[in-house]
């Protein structure tokens, strides 16, 4: 029987095209995911997460290689098809529009719903559902711009959960939170994994929290991505390979870099 | 509550202000006629004298038609085009579309000259509504292009008054080599009017409108992902490509045959989406494009009846009555709201 596997990267390489020219940020990429996880992209600014993130979701073309979902090619899924299997939160700001929580939550379900797009009880009751985990039912009916940067953060991760995929993907969800905020994010999605079963990917300069929430790390470095439990990239120093500056260094105390 | 509102009782009392309203527009005009015989005249009655019921029916009634279909069609152009480029200040006149509609009607009727003998059929009200929209066409296509280069939305408006200026300057070219005559008709179109349509030319119309509103049906659903911007439609399944596609077609089809016979008319598909949102406080586009074509039939019919200025024998034009009231509300929008959405 073949392998059940949630996602695979084969030979990947990454970039943009232009005109006549690529220019490819990293290649070579391997990776995989066999089981429902926590997954930590780390790296530094401009070395390709967004990209990556992007390039798995495809949001933006892979210069070459393979990238397999679920055992089948990401080309072979059609947009409605991978609606199904992956979400998203993204970093863009969204543009100025009058929808409420309920209702920008409820746009997750469209892969399901109808060609005007009704929403059924089913819908309804996975928009409360999502709600209810991410613990904004009080916002309901507030419009979403009149929300906190915390606020919207939950809200858009509602909205993935309500899309009811196996595979999450965030790009920095926590850039503009204060460190409550973040930690609640982490947490947040740490229950997630565990308790709902989704494979989320996330981006982020968290390192601190990454290593104590993350199931797995991949850190993404100049020539390479290298994955693996937290612990063990602390224990074999990968994890040090992050930044190349001689002025920062990894404390494995306090699991988190510090100035020399 | 935490679906959608509904709206229904606000939709009812839009669409009976709209009913009193085309009745009020039918009952104005230069020559006093009695409600009485307005009335029996629309529904086959006796009429007093021969000539209101020529009046009503034959000038009054396709007017205040024509006033509903060109109020609706820019309307429903404008929200297309703040929702496809996530632009709160987008519209058919300040992207340059009206323009590209007015540039395929000068090349028709000032261009006639320059090629002569082909007069006949270029005044053909159906190939004026032909070249206008592959003029809003040709011009949204190209701003479309310039807007998949640009982030910036600020950028998209300038680049959409660029083309506008652009397709204003051949259109002098041109008017400076027509003849006198060519020009002082081309000039009186340019003014807009409602009026001087016959019922075959209205008919026309209304087909062609009908087929431009029903493909709309479509694409109610991406419209409403599209509010979060195309990423995030795309992650939800969207085809962007089919739902571009389908918004330029409409928008083309809806502002060129609004163009070609009633004129360049101005303001009402920038304002008319943003008055309608101070009443339906939502973005649902199932609710919002039905709201926008009626609160853009109602101005529509408004602004006409301004025009004919009551009791008087001259019209104004009726560009010059939805600018004059356009663009002061939507500097007051922007003034009021500071944030407009």
């Amino acid at each position: 029987m073949l392998k059940q596997s949630i996602l695979k990267t084969t030979d990947l390489q990454i970039g943009y095209t232009s005109k006549k020219k690529q220019l490819s940020i990293a290649s070579n990429i391997d990776i995989e995911i066999n089981e429902p996880k926590l997954i930590c992209l780390v790296g530094k600014n401009g070395i390709g997460k967004s990209t990556l993130l992007r390039t798995l979701s495809k949001v933006q073309q892979k210069l070459g290689g393979e990238i397999d979902i679920r055992n089948k090619n990401l080309e072979l899924y059609s947009s409605n098809d991978l609606s199904k299997v992956m979400s998203l939160v993204l970093t863009e700001k969204l543009p100025d529009s009058n929808l409420t929580v309920f209702e920008l939550i409820a746009l997750g379900r469209q892969p399901y719903t109808n060609w005007i797009g009704s929403l059924s009880q089913t819908d309804i009751d996975k928009v409360k559902e999502s709600m209810q985990l991410t613990n904004i039912e009080d916002l309901e009916n507030k419009k979403y711009y009149e929300l906190s940067d915390g606020q919207l953060q939950k809200v858009l991760i509602s909205r993935a959960l309500a899309q009811d995929t196996d595979i999450i993907i965030l790009d920095e969800p926590t850039a503009h939170l204060d460190v409550q905020h973040k930690m609640e994010t982490f947490v947040l999605l740490k229950k997630m994994v565990d308790e709902l079963g989704k494979t989320i990917i996330i981006s982020t300069h968290e390192i601190h929290l990454a290593i104590q929430s993350a199931n797995e790390l991949w850190l993404m470095i100049d020539d390479e991505i290298i994955s693996g439990n937290p612990q063990d990239l602390i224990k074999d120093k990968s994890i040090e390979k992050i930044f190349s500056s001689d002025k920062i260094e990894f404390d494995s105390e306090k699991q988190q870099f510090t100035l020399k | 509550m935490h679906i959608t509102k509904s709206y229904k009782t606000t939709f009812i009392l839009l669409l009976l202000l709209l009913v009193v309203l085309w009745f009020l527009n039918i009952s104005l005009g230069s020559v006093s006629i009695p409600f009485k015989d307005v009335f029996s005249a629309i529904f086959n009655g006796e009429v007093s004298k021969d000539t209101w019921q020529t009046i009503v029916v034959d000038y009054r009634v396709p007017k205040a038609i024509t006033a509903i279909l060109v109020g609706a069609g820019l309307s429903i152009s404008g929200l297309l085009m703040q929702t496809l480029f996530r632009n709160p200040l987008a519209g058919p006149f300040v992207l340059g579309i009206s323009s590209g509609a007015s540039l395929g009607v000068a090349i028709l009727i000032l261009g006639a000259s320059l090629i002569g003998g082909i007069s006949a059929f270029a005044f053909s009200s159906f190939s004026m509504a032909i070249a206008a929209s592959l003029g809003a066409f040709l011009v949204l296509s190209a701003v479309l292009i310039a807007a998949s280069k640009v982030r910036n939305t600020m950028s998209i408006l300038i680049i959409g008054l660029m083309f506008g200026s652009i397709t204003s300057a051949i259109i002098s070219v041109l008017a400076y080599f027509s003849s006198a005559e060519q020009l002082q008709q081309f000039i009186f179109w340019g003014f807009g009017s409602l009026g001087n349509l016959s019922w075959n030319e209205l008919t026309i119309f209304g087909v062609i409108f009908i087929i431009g509103v029903s493909l709309l049906f479509f694409i109610i659903k991406p419209l409403n992902s599209m509010l979060l911007g195309e990423n995030y439609a795309k992650s939800m399944g969207v085809n962007i490509k089919r739902t571009r596609n389908i918004i330029l077609i409409t928008t083309s089809i809806l502002t060129g045959v609004i163009t070609a016979f009633s004129g360049p008319i101005a303001f009402v598909g920038l304002a008319v989406p943003h008055l309608t949102k101070l009443v339906f406080h939502t973005s649902n586009h199932k609710i919002l494009l039905f709201a926008v074509a009626i609160v853009g039939a109602i101005l529509m019919l408004v602004a006409d009846m301004i025009a004919q200025l009551p009791t008087s024998e001259y019209t104004l034009p009726i560009n010059a009555i939805t600018s004059l009231f356009g663009a002061p509300i939507v500097i007051w929008l922007l003034v009021r709201t500071k944030k407009i959405t």
